[in-house]
């Protein structure tokens, strides 16, 4: 302290010089933002003309090989020839887009670092709910009349309407992964469960991130006998009374999971990892194509199926949200329109480049494309939509989730 | 002379302002933020959730597992180093062959967790000659070294970094301070072998490198990327627990992040200034 | 030491440390190396390959890289320098000092989470800039303690003489200071480069994503659990340090 007495006048003087910086530096960037025209308002030409020679920047987990080869090696130069678009992915999941947000927010910054972002369920309640989406926007786009909006897997996200202002991308239900060689009958309830983690510890685990969480939501629904004991609006007294349930059964069993349930992996990669090492005898995806798309990169033993055991699994879909905040609104419009394209929809469909499920509805598409969707290559690992269709559960309310994170950390993970 | 004496002046001033004001103004906002007095949803002046920390132990616990990864990493590489230089009497960088200890020196912390992971882990190279060997049969029997409860494969990487780096500083200090020749002389007055070490070397090495070592110890404590890579789910290294807890989707999760932001910050700075108050200690 | 457990210790030793680059080598030419597999099945150069191409942007982040560490190597190692000299000559030069140890206790990472705020406030985060300014807030203390040892009275009192003897301020440091500390400002330079070059925690949370450069990239190879293309882009970050090595091995003795 003594320091900065003697040095006040050279001290007054730099204190002076950064603040001027920063003031000067930060009304540079207000002065960029004056009055502009939402898209909102223009036609689709004039947007598409906004978008020209711009850059988009969309924040995605990039955590699967295929997803980013599927972004680096279409997407991209697609967006670049068709509309001089350049695309910039950043690393970055649900929980990282909204926190930030939340900090641009908070620094009061109008042009934020992300125009658009990988969103689904509880980073689109977030969102909505620090009103950090910008919208309604999906009618505007042309591709948008394909959609198939009647589907109530589509058009609410977490039980909430998507009203526009997320625009559906894909549609996927989760499965359990298991080596038919390793796991010649593989558990179909909790109890069967149970009974293989006794006989076999240390071969099950789940890991600790929305694919963990959503088979927790399955879970859920077996222990209250009936899926729309969950389906409405978040209901406290619902949730305590069969999470404690659940994590009473965790914690009993979890002595049977690998590393005795002391430690879960941080996310599915690592599950995939463990399961390719043969630590693990099962692993899990909420892509029902994912088996067949690793068994065709070669990460899979070519015994690998998957399957949804009889409490059912989730079925959800992701979409892509642009950012209130965002600078670039036309530009991800476009990008957004682009990906719900029959085209793009068609390869992102075809389990050796992805293997996710579309969001168009087949009769709404020309009979040109229809045939199309018709002639990719089906899934020889993994089971057919339909089959496991008949066993989909709907989301929960966004509430539900961010409960579980919590509690699957200070009731399982830290007890 | 006057003009070369104010811009004198205004450049130390702006080494305080480049030195002190992150650590001030990150640590005023991590303060406020914690006390919900800054932030978005700031709901004005509370104390819940530094009561929340404390009455759940959790704050306590993140600092002692990093204290136990940083004393046990420190101390065994420390010691390790001591002995090899000790019995190479400060002779052992003269040798061309111990260009080897530079080699961890050229990898980052991250490429060497990385490396672990995939050599100690269950499904590992290890656990794989193990395999070939017969004495495990699946990956599940392999002992657990990395993601364990004790943090091997974390003080596995920090002890690999730490004994090259303490090899060839001790080996400095040894040949500098002309250990051995006191050793010669404390040797022909009398003193035996394991006389002349207690009396002689241990002190004298120690006195001489306890600040830099402490150094050393701090950096561990707040290292991230080999638990990042090589961690448990709980409990959790500092800094691993700091950046998961600002970036959770339960946005209540932040004004805790920020009040271990704030202890975390002010133990460094109490860690600086005891260091510079003790006798021998940072210039 | 007996001459046989010497040379065990030696071979020991060897193993511990060529170990991790020899694995990630061969890793990075394999096709595929998992349970049980002592050793990969057959070898292929095709990660290498990929990471030239210019989709997967490996090579890019490595120029990436180098600039940022080359820039915060400069600038640090400039400004310690000038300001080490100032505070020799300061009658707080103790106190001044001291303050240059709080960042640099600092776990880089938590330093970053705390002033991210600040940085996008000013719109300096995922920008290179950003993280040039951020990497210099830990490089530059470094440099700070690094010069504190060297401003000793005979180079001061030659300083001195040279400006008694009428010599300007940048003459001074252009044919006095410069040339007398060739051999630690060499050091400073190669030490702040190596902090810039292996950060990664600060790199990736000021950088938002936006910065790739090669430690983000390791680790988003690591996450999406993709260990060759992983194992490639380590082996580009270890090859200029070790580069180093064979120019002076004492560039690579730093505490951090």
């Amino acid at each position: 302290m003594r320091i900065l007495r003697k040095d006040s006048a050279a001290g007054r003087m730099g204190l002076a010089a950064v603040f001027f910086l920063s003031f000067f530096l930060s009304s540079c960037r207000q002065a960029e933002s004056k009055a502009e025209l939402s898209p909102l308002q223009m036609s689709w030409e004039e947007v598409l003309q906004e978008a020209r020679g711009s850059t988009v920047h969309l924040m995605m987990w990039q955590g699967d090989p295929f997803i980013n080869r599927y972004m680096n090696e279409y997407v991209k130069p697609k967006l670049d020839s068709l509309y001089g678009i350049h695309l910039v992915l950043l690393e970055g999941q649900g929980n990282r887009i909204v926190s930030q947000v939340m900090t641009e927010k908070e620094a009061g910054i109008r042009r934020g670092g992300i125009d658009m972002g990988w969103i689904n369920g509880e980073t689109f309640y977030q969102l909505r709910q620090i009103e950090g989406l910008f919208g309604p926007f999906v009618e505007k786009l042309p591709n948008s009349r394909y959609i198939d909006f009647d589907n109530p897997f589509i058009a609410f996200d977490f039980q909430q309407a998507v009203e526009g202002y997320e625009c559906p991308w894909g549609n996927v239900q989760q499965v359990i992964i298991y080596d038919s060689l390793r796991v010649p009958d593989p558990p179909r309830n909790m109890e069967a469960l149970a009974a293989y983690v006794e006989a076999r510890p240390g071969t099950f685990t789940l890991s600790n991130d929305f694919t963990g969480m959503t088979l927790l939501k399955a879970f859920l629904t077996e222990l209250a006998g009936a899926p729309d004991t969950f389906y409405g609006p978040f209901r406290e007294k619902t949730y305590l009374k069969y999470s404690g349930k659940l994590w009473d059964w965790l914690n009993h069993y979890k002595k049977y999971f690998w590393r005795r349930g002391e430690t879960f992996p941080d996310a599915v990669a690592s599950l995939h990892q463990l399961f390719i090492n043969g630590e693990l005898n099962f692993s899990m995806s909420n892509n029902d194509a994912e088996v067949d798309n690793k068994i065709l990169q070669g990460l899979f033993p070519e015994s690998t199926r998957a399957y949804v055991p009889d409490h059912g699994s989730i079925q959800n879909s992701h979409y892509m949200g642009i950012m209130a905040n965002g600078a670039n609104k036309a530009g991800a419009m476009v990008v957004a329109n682009f990906l719900i394209s029959p085209e793009a929809q068609w390869r992102k469909a075809d389990p050796a480049v992805w293997g996710d499920g579309t969001v168009l509805a087949r009769k709404k598409l020309s009979r040109e494309w229809q045939k199309k969707f018709a002639a990719i290559p089906h899934r020889k690992y993994s089971p057919s939509r339909d089959e496991i269709g008949e066993k989909a559960i709907r989301e929960f309310d966004a509430e539900y989730m961010i409960r579980l994170y919590e509690d699957f950390r200070k009731k399982v993970i830290e007890n | 002379m006057r003009i070369r004496y104010l811009h004198r002046k205004a450049g130390l001033a702006l080494h305080v302002l480049l030195t002190l004001l992150p650590l001030a103004a990150g640590g005023i906002y991590a303060l406020l933020y914690s006390v919900g007095l800054a932030g978005s949803l700031a709901p004005g002046f509370t104390l819940r959730y530094w009561d929340s920390l404390i009455s759940r132990g959790t704050l306590w616990q993140t600092f002692a597992y990093s204290a136990y990864i940083m004393m046990v990493s420190v101390l065994l590489s420390y010691a390790s180093a001591l002995a090899l230089v000790i019995s190479g009497r400060g002779r052992l960088m003269q040798q061309s062959r111990s260009r080897i200890f530079y080699l961890p020196l050229a990898m980052p912390a991250l490429v060497l967790a990385f490396f672990a992971f995939r050599f100690f882990s269950g499904g590992g190279w290890l656990a794989s000659l193990a395999f070939r060997a017969g004495w495990i049969e699946s990956p599940q029997e392999f002992p657990e070294l990395v993601n364990d409860p004790y943090g091997v494969g974390i003080i596995f990487v920090h002890f690999l970094l730490a004994f090259a780096f303490f090899s060839i500083y001790l080996d400095r200090v040894y040949a500098n301070e002309r250990i051995g020749e006191q050793v010669q002389s404390a040797r022909v007055l009398g003193a035996g072998y394991g006389q002349s070490l207690r009396r002689v070397v241990l002190p004298m090495i120690l006195r001489k490198t306890w600040p830099a070592v402490s150094l050393y110890a701090l950096f561990v404590f707040g290292s991230y990327e080999v638990p990042l890579l090589l961690g448990r789910s709980s409990p959790e290294m500092l800094s691993v627990r700091i950046v998961r807890m600002l970036s959770r989707f339960n946005l209540e999760d932040r004004p805790e992040g920020f009040a271990i932001v704030f202890a975390y910050m002010m133990l460094s700075v109490l860690a600086v200034i005891l260091l510079r108050k003790s006798k021998g200690g940072l210039r | 030491m007996k001459p046989a457990i010497g040379k065990i210790l030696w071979v020991l030793l060897a193993t511990l440390f060529v170990l991790p680059a020899a694995y990630l080598l061969l890793l990075s030419f394999s096709s595929s190396w998992h349970f049980p597999m002592l050793f990969p099945d057959a070898l292929t150069s095709k990660w290498w390959a990929w990471s030239f191409a210019s989709r997967y942007a490996v090579i890019g982040g490595m120029g990436l890289s180098l600039a940022i560490a080359a820039g915060v190597s400069l600038i640090s190692t400039l400004a310690a320098f000038l300001s080490s000299r100032w505070m020799a000559l300061s009658r707080h030069r103790n106190g001044l000092l001291l303050l240059a140890y709080f960042p640099f206790v600092l776990s880089p990472v938590v330093l970053a989470a705390a002033i991210y705020i600040f940085f996008v406030r000013l719109g300096w985060n995922g920008s290179v800039a950003g993280v040039i300014f951020a990497h210099f807030l830990i490089a530059y203390p470094y440099a700070v303690i690094l010069f504190s040892g060297y401003w000793n009275e005979r180079l001061l009192t030659m300083d001195a003489l040279a400006a008694t003897l009428g010599a300007g301020s940048f003459q001074r440091y252009r044919r006095v200071l410069f040339p007398l500390s060739r051999g630690v400002l060499a050091l400073a330079l190669f030490q702040t480069f190596l902090i810039s070059w292996f950060e990664y925690g600060l790199s990736s949370y000021i950088g938002m994503g936006r910065v790739p450069v090669l430690t983000v990239q390791v680790y988003r190879y690591i996450s999406e659990a993709n260990p060759h293309m992983a194992a490639v882009a380590s082996l580009l970050l270890v090859f200029p340090p070790l580069l180093m090595l064979w120019v002076n091995k004492r560039f690579l003795i730093r505490l951090i």
